[in-house]
């Protein structure tokens, strides 16, 4: 045991754990350009096991960071020696830790989406870039939500908040919306104009039009039918309820209204010099105006909020796109950054000049 | 493309062709400001930027630029479209020359056969072109380009039809568009008076000389309708700059841009009647007189200095002096190798400077840019390091480091102008400064240890880690940790996440993991001291592959010639680097154990 902490403790276990943590950055960087930023992320930068060719397990960039960041640990309460020459290296060390805390606190509790806000109006909630959701809406309250991953064909859904039953017909991620190739008389809705084929994934997540197609039974003969649903597309009514595909809405505890959208260029061409939005924030009974910029974000209660891009509507009107985020683990990066620059500072000076003392 | 072939002959007919004078002296003229790609420039860099655009060669600039828009005349006879795409002259019927280069006159045939297919292909996605679609498309912009150019002046030249005398009232002997603009109403009323009754056959010799003046002016104005080109006038209600037909014509006109206007009438005028006194005078008068109205600050010596950048060819200077400091060095003439290292350092600096003055912001916001600062790093450093202890393979090699990086810059250039704006979001100093000067310096010092590790791997010294080796590497570690560190810093303020696994962060990630790699296996005992220096040779190639391999992933599968050439060159050196560190440590370990043995 006593050996193992030792071994832990050592320098050998960054020896060992750094190729593949090079070489999984490496694939995971070049996978980018393949399959997409987010597929990336969650299959080889932030998992946990990578499964290579299907039935190959190798360790994922989250296990060779938390064992990295346990080594450090070790080197910590059993290994480091705290004299003048190696106070630098130590420090060091200590900022890489931070770092690593840092990463994971933000992994496991931060929060991010995005607002667009149309010039005049007025948001209080940020949607998620990814998680998708089906929601079930009466007299304007949330009476039942649904994660549309799990919608497969065949799928049925019942339940004693709505009197309706709900069959998956087909479901696609990213849909191609095209016009029907025959009419039949159980086609309500969006579905007399259009129907869903699924087409190849987007690289960028956020881009992909996830869609349904299902049939309602037990209503009306009138109602019951077959459906369309996608995202961001026109709700389906169901007498007095609603059902609306889209991207997860979370609250915010204040509301941010857009007055004005200003994108600056250089003279004479199209290339943006700046943006800014001039947003004014009413939390409660009280409200203020701010400006959220490139590269000055606005900070509330926990939130920022970053200029992030910009859409031009059909009818002229500007709409800004704040990226919003919730990290309580913000500022340790920043604190493990000065920390461990510091302390390579400090061991370029302080350390003994004989050769191999690192 | 008919249209403008249809209008350029038109303004081109043949009133004058004179040959060019060269008693004319250009510099006043090349000095005039004027605004391209989002900055303010010296009408010289316009030229230049332009003639490299169309035709591969920028020398000449100035006296090619005066002549197409002073005199269309010559316009046609100007060899300056280069063509190598052989699909392409094909498409045009034109037969190849052995200097590739073509005037517009030889091609406007070819041009206007194949108009139709170009504009379908601007239609298309870039990234969906072929080669030679690609090179067709970019020949049709360039002449569209060349046909804005011609026809910038068109205002203030005079015009390209003989005037009715019954107009002529002043004592004006060959009025411009300019001064034809009043005569306008009279000639319209004159026109409509008998327009109704007479057929082109029935017409007198002077109804259709009036006929023709108006039509002229009609076609002239609907030229400049979209010629925003030549942005040299400064707008008098707002900073920016306009196009001397987008000032007649959009309304923007002030009595100070109605002098400027007047100035460049001068100053063509002169031109034409090769009167090198007039234009001279006239040259610095519009000099003087745009540069009082408009509101930057010090764009008189901006612009200066921007010549003098581009005429000085620092950085050939600044090459040649660090190769031939390596070359000292490694003859052991280390002193005056210093020198010279020293001499190099301060031209690549004066040259930064320039740059940072010109543009007024810190030199590393394209790859172009960062190669030149890294350039600066590397040959600082070794000048440095060269004063603390005996370093000649460190000198040499740092010297020999900086020439190879200033020689690199000019190909990863992708439009020529070397002088360009920042997108939005690098366009925020602080951050800018701190995180992107720390990182690349982070590459220089990575690029200096890389070499002075070839040094020590083809000599003894790889028998152990020396101190300069040691001390290198942890700046390099340093450098690049805190530099990719604050690069999340900076991506926090602006994106809102620290880090976002994006090419740029993980290619920067690779660089500090691999020293942190070297260092902990060196102290582990894993690493034997040869393979440590043999390591820190090879941080040359993921320095390399992270800088640059990462851009080369970005930009897609599309492979267009700069590209391409840069991917070719980018696997060649990790093959070659590979190759000769392999050789180097086979080398090496002979000499241990013959040194052994004896």
């Amino acid at each position: 045991m006593r050996r193992l902490v030792n071994w832990l403790a050592s320098p050998a276990p960054i020896f060992y754990l750094l190729p593949p943590l090079m070489l999984l950055i490496a694939a995971g960087t070049v996978a980018q350009k393949y399959v997409g930023l987010y597929v990336a992320e969650r299959t080889i930068f932030s998992s946990t096991i990578i499964w290579l060719f299907g039935y190959i397990p190798l360790p994922g960039g989250f296990t060779l960071m938390a064992l990295l960041s346990l080594g450090l640990c070790f080197k910590f309460l059993f290994k480091s020696r705290w004299e003048r020459s190696r106070f630098g290296i130590n420090l060091a060390h200590f900022g890489v830790l931070v770092l690593l805390i840092g990463g994971l606190i933000s992994s496991l509790l931060g929060e991010e989406g995005f607002a667009s806000i149309p010039e005049g109006e007025q948001v209080s909630g940020l949607r998620d870039y990814h998680t998708r959701e089906l929601m079930v809406i009466k007299d304007g309250n949330i009476i039942a939500t649904l994660n549309p991953a799990t919608l497969k064909a065949g799928v049925v859904l019942k339940d004693s908040a709505f009197p309706f039953t709900l069959t998956v017909v087909d479901a696609c991620r990213n849909c191609r919306i095209s016009s029907p190739a025959q009419m039949s008389d159980d086609l309500r809705g969006v579905a007399l104009s259009i129907k869903l084929t699924p087409t190849e994934l987007m690289k960028n997540d956020e881009s992909n039009t996830g869609g349904l197609t299902f049939t309602i039974s037990g209503v009306n003969a009138e109602t019951d039918g077959r459906y369309i649903l996608f995202e961001d597309g026109p709700p389906t009514q169901l007498g007095p309820y609603t059902l609306a595909y889209s991207k997860q809405l979370r609250s915010l505890p204040f509301s941010v209204k857009l007055v004005d959208f200003v994108k600056t260029t250089y003279p004479g061409t199209d290339t943006a010099k700046a943006y800014h939005s001039d947003v004014v924030i009413t939390d409660g009974a009280l409200s203020w105006p701010a400006r959220i910029a490139m590269n000055a974000p606005l900070r509330y209660r926990g939130y920022t909020l970053y200029q992030s891009s910009f859409m031009q509507a059909q009818d002229g009107k500007e709409i800004t796109v704040l990226a919003i985020s919730r990290d309580s683990g913000q500022y340790l990066p920043y604190a493990g950054t000065f920390i461990m620059a510091l302390g390579l500072l400090l061991h370029l000076f302080l350390r003994k000049t004989q050769v191999g003392a690192v | 493309m008919k249209k403008l072939l249809l209008t350029l002959a038109l303004l081109l007919c043949p009133l004058m062709a004179q040959a060019e004078d060269t008693r004319l002296d250009l510099s006043s003229l090349a000095q005039i400001p004027i605004a391209e790609e989002g900055r303010v420039k010296p009408l010289e860099s316009f030229a230049r930027h332009v003639l490299l655009r169309l035709s591969g060669r920028e020398d000449g600039a100035m006296r090619w630029i005066a002549s197409v828009m002073f005199n269309p005349a010559s316009a046609p006879e100007q060899r300056c479209f280069r063509i190598n795409n052989p699909h392409v002259l094909a498409a045009l019927g034109t037969s190849a020359r052995r200097d590739k280069t073509y005037t517009l006159g030889e091609l406007a045939e070819g041009l206007s056969k194949t108009a139709d297919q170009a504009e379908a292909l601007s239609r298309k996605k870039p990234a969906d072109l072929t080669v030679d679609e690609q090179a067709l498309l970019e020949l049709h912009t360039n002449i569209l380009l060349y046909g804005q150019i011609i026809q910038s002046l068109s205002l203030v030249l005079p015009l390209p039809t003989l005037v009715p005398d019954d107009l002529q009232t002043g004592l004006i002997s060959r009025p411009s568009y300019l001064d034809a603009l009043r005569m306008e109403p009279l000639a319209m009323e004159k026109l409509r008076s008998f327009i109704d009754n007479v057929t082109p056959e029935t017409m007198t010799r002077d109804q259709a000389q009036l006929a023709g003046f108006v039509f002229t002016l009609q076609k002239l104005r609907e030229s400049g309708q979209n010629n925003q080109t030549l942005r040299v006038i400064p707008s008098s209600w707002k900073s920016d700059w306009l196009s001397p037909w987008a000032v007649l014509l959009s309304g923007q006109g002030s009595p100070q841009t109605s002098q400027l206007l007047r100035e460049w009438q001068n100053l063509a005028n002169a031109y034409q009647h090769e009167d090198a006194a007039a234009f001279n005078t006239h040259s610095a008068t519009l000099l003087q007189k745009t540069l009082a109205a408009q509101s930057e600050s010090n764009l008189g010596a901006r612009l200066q200095a921007e010549r003098l950048y581009y005429s000085l060819h620092p950085y050939l200077a600044a090459s040649l002096l660090l190769g031939f400091a390596g070359l000292l060095a490694l003859l052991r003439f280390e002193k005056a190798g210093r020198m010279v290292l020293g001499l190099g350092t301060l031209a690549l600096i004066t040259a930064l400077s320039t740059r940072i003055y010109i543009l007024q912001r810190p030199p590393v916001g394209t790859l172009y840019e960062s190669v030149l600062f890294v350039a600066l790093i590397v040959a600082l450093t070794a000048l440095a390091m060269s004063f603390m202890a005996k370093a000649r393979g460190l000198q040499a090699g740092g010297s020999f480091a900086s020439c190879m990086l200033i020689t690199l810059a000019p190909f990863l250039l992708n439009e020529g102008e070397s002088l360009g704006v920042l997108s939005a979001v690098l366009n925020t100093n602080l951050w800018l400064t701190i995180h992107v000067l720390c990182i690349t310096a982070g590459y220089g010092a990575c690029i200096l240890t890389a070499t002075l590790a070839h040094v020590q791997l083809a000599t003894d010294k790889a028998r152990s880690l020396t101190p300069h080796l040691h001390r290198l590497a942890l700046l390099a570690l340093l450098l690049t940790a805190t530099g990719t560190l604050l690069g999340g810093v900076w991506a926090d303020q602006s994106w809102g996440r620290f880090w976002g696994w994006d090419p740029k962060e993980n290619g920067a990630m690779i660089i500090v993991l691999w020293l942190i790699w070297l260092l902990h296996g060196r102290m582990g005992g894993q690493l034997s001291p040869r393979a440590v220096t043999a390591g820190l040779a090879a941080l040359a190639v993921v320095v390399a592959q992270a800088w640059f391999g990462v851009n080369l992933l970005s930009v897609g599968l599309h492979s267009y010639g700069f590209i391409t050439g840069i991917a070719t060159a980018l696997f060649t050196f990790t093959a070659l680097d590979l190759a000769l560190i392999a050789l180097l440590w086979t080398l090496s370990a002979k000499r241990e154990k013959l040194h052994a043995t004896a």
